[in-house]
């Protein structure tokens, strides 16, 4: 069915240029028979008729799928109009480039650290809890206030603890200093990651006088213990102390801070484990379904105060904070990341500023282009739709190079100085990136292409044509390219406010067009 | 162009220039010129057709099978597409004579000076 309907709008059309001049001749024997001079009827037909150019385009609309043979059309004449003006397109590719490519560095960094939702299972379940005073509204939370609240309260699945720790590994291999984290019984499966070998610390593990156990990083898994499956059970001599080795977590795992050694928190320091009054553990838990985080949070509120009333001496004036575990995460830097995002942003928009200002200039220049297509039969949309998607091809370039340069800087400026940002493994041009990078592309096309080419259209008129004629033949530039209707011969012809086309010849001057 | 022609002619109104292309057709197959020519003739030069906005509706009817076209010879010997009336477009040409009467009945009915009796 389309194949005939496709088959039959091509007969039609090839058959469009005679018929229109079949019809003109018939038009033009009346007028004669009427009395009128040959070349009088001849003029008075064509009149009669329209613009031929613009009933050509209009035909071809009553068939569908016009706009995507115009957009083709109007990318090859952007193409070449850009090609003609090298330094202009250079120019404003290069300053779109910068404008694109700051933007797309940055919102990778956001999209990476603030945006994406944390690697965990259901990482939106998961939260921080806080112990609160007068002075500090989230301070970390005590050994022993965090074995009652764990006991008591009811919202939550799963509650884990952890602190910060540095090792000195003695054995295998040569000392090293290594970063680590003491956590409680089950912080592992409470996240939902899965050692990929090995298991998490039992309860039994995770009290005073317990087996002396750790879990290692994939890192030290491959450095010191060769990567292999044997690696369970082996022992490795942490400050010291002979600690055997448990479980290894996955590559991808990032907690905080990266860590490659993790012992059970209850065989810490004594002290510590019986304080209520040394706040040094971080607490996360991870909400039961249906909870929500202030009906958690007021049962805590509840639980404290009881431990206040149970501990006056210890515990005054002690309340209780809660927040997304996100947001413990990325608090410190999402304001900064976010403030850094509309700097760049205002970066874009001053590039934008300049490649519109640069093409009001040129779109000055092209005054008479455009007269010249409009007088040819181009309609008002259609010229504003070809310059948008010139400017469009533009930002679409400049998006192209902005993205590659984005490319580099981050990998250059991730790589060499770590750079102390949370989540800083996540931030990559993923999909997301290309997308984003995609849209303003976009936007910044159309929105530094609208101002010049609303402008132009408004300068489209006959005037531009009338008053040009005259600089235009003499300039060498010009007159070196085809320009229909520029000799005066009557080729174009602004006639009762509309022009018309009153040639031997309008279809072969329309072909040649474009 | 002379202002006291067009001062007596009416430009056509958006979308009737189908109804009266099926309503000439109906007559028989004809030309494109001959099409326009006949659209005036028959509003005694009221209705202004600008001649080639004839040809996108014309394509347009093609597209929806309301007319057929085929090839042939004119009354002056010379080769010419003819369009023909369709089944479909004799159809169509029902509907929209009736949306038409119906448009014009109400338009006209409002525009009446308001009368106290009669003409229901």
């Amino acid at each position: 069915m389309r194949f005939r309907r496709s088959k039959l709008k091509d007969r039609m059309l090839e058959d469009f240029d005679q018929a229109v001049q079949e019809h003109i001749e018939r038009e033009t024997l009346d007028n004669i028979e009427r009395g009128m001079s040959p070349e009088e009827a001849r003029y008075a037909a064509f009149r009669k008729f329209g613009n031929i150019t613009r009933i050509k385009e209009q035909t071809r609309e009553a068939w569908g799928f016009t706009w995507l043979e115009q957009l083709m059309q109007d990318i090859r004449y952007g193409v070449r109009t850009l090609r003609r003006a090298p330094g202009f397109t250079i120019v404003a590719v290069l300053t779109l480039a910068l404008g694109i490519g700051a933007n797309t560095a940055i919102f990778s960094v956001v999209q990476g650290v603030v945006l994406a939702p944390l690697p965990y299972r259901q990482p939106d379940r998961l939260v921080a809890l806080y112990e609160k005073n007068y002075r500090a509204s989230r301070m970390g939370v005590a050994y022993a206030d965090f074995q009652d609240w764990r006991r008591d309260a009811h919202s939550f699945q799963r509650m884990a603890l952890f602190k910060w720790r540095d090792y000195s590994l003695t054995n295998p291999g040569s000392p090293e200093h290594l970063n680590g984290k003491e956590v409680s019984a089950g912080f592992f499966s409470m996240l939902g990651v899965e050692p990929v070998l090995g298991r998490d610390f039992t309860q039994q593990e995770d009290q005073p006088g317990g087996a002396p156990a750790a879990i290692i990083s994939d890192r030290i898994w491959r450095d010191r213990f060769g990567g292999g499956m044997g690696v369970l059970g082996k022992a490795m001599t942490l400050n010291g102390t002979l600690y055997t080795i448990v479980g290894v977590l996955p590559r991808d795992f990032h907690f905080l801070a990266d860590s490659d050694i993790y012992t059970p928190i209850g065989q810490t320091d004594p002290v510590i484990i019986q304080s209520r009054t040394i706040h040094a553990s971080a607490v996360v838990a991870r909400l039961k379904p249906g909870v929500t985080m202030e009906q958690a949070h007021a049962e805590l509120e509840t639980i404290q105060q009881n431990l206040d009333n149970l501990y006056p001496a210890e515990e005054r004036g002690l309340s209780t904070n809660l927040d997304p575990l996100k947001q413990r995460i990325v608090a410190n830097v999402r304001g900064t990341l976010l403030m850094l995002f509309g700097a760049v942003g205002l970066v874009l928009l001053i590039a934008c500023a300049n490649v519109a200002s640069l093409l009001l200039a040129r779109s000055a220049s092209r005054t008479r282009e455009f007269a010249i297509r409009s007088a040819l039969g181009a309609s008002r949309s259609r010229l504003i739709r070809s310059l948008l998607t010139e400017s469009i091809l533009l930002s679409l370039c400049g998006g192209i190079l902005g993205f590659l340069l984005a490319n580099t800087t981050l990998r250059m400026a991730l790589a060499s100085a770590r750079i102390s940002l949370p989540r800083a493994e996540s931030i990559e041009l993923n999909g997301w990136v290309l997308l984003f990078t995609f849209g303003i592309s976009i936007a910044v096309g159309v929105l530094f292409g609208l101002v010049p080419a609303l402008k132009t259209e408004s300068a489209t008129q006959q005037n531009a044509l009338k008053e040009k004629g005259r600089t235009a033949t003499s300039s060498h530039r010009r007159a070196k390219q085809p320009d229909h209707g520029s000799n005066g011969n009557g080729a174009g012809v602004a006639h009762g406010g509309r022009p018309v086309v009153a040639d031997n010849s309008p279809l072969v001057e329309y072909q040649s067009r474009l | 162009m002379s202002t006291k022609e067009s001062d007596k002619r009416i430009e056509l109104l958006q979308g009737t220039l189908d109804l009266l292309i099926l309503r000439t057709l109906l007559l028989g197959p004809a030309h494109g010129h001959a099409i326009a020519k006949a659209i005036e003739f028959r509003s005694d030069d009221v209705l202004q057709v600008e001649q080639g906005s004839l040809y996108p509706a014309l394509h347009r009817l093609i597209r929806r099978q309301w007319i057929s076209v085929e090839g042939g010879i004119s009354e002056n010997n010379r080769r010419a597409k003819f369009y023909r009336l369709t089944a479909r477009g004799r159809r169509q040409l029902v509907v929209e004579t009736s949306k038409w009467d119906k448009l014009a009945g109400a338009i006209a009915r409002i525009l009446q000076p308001a009368e106290p009796e009669g003409e229901a």
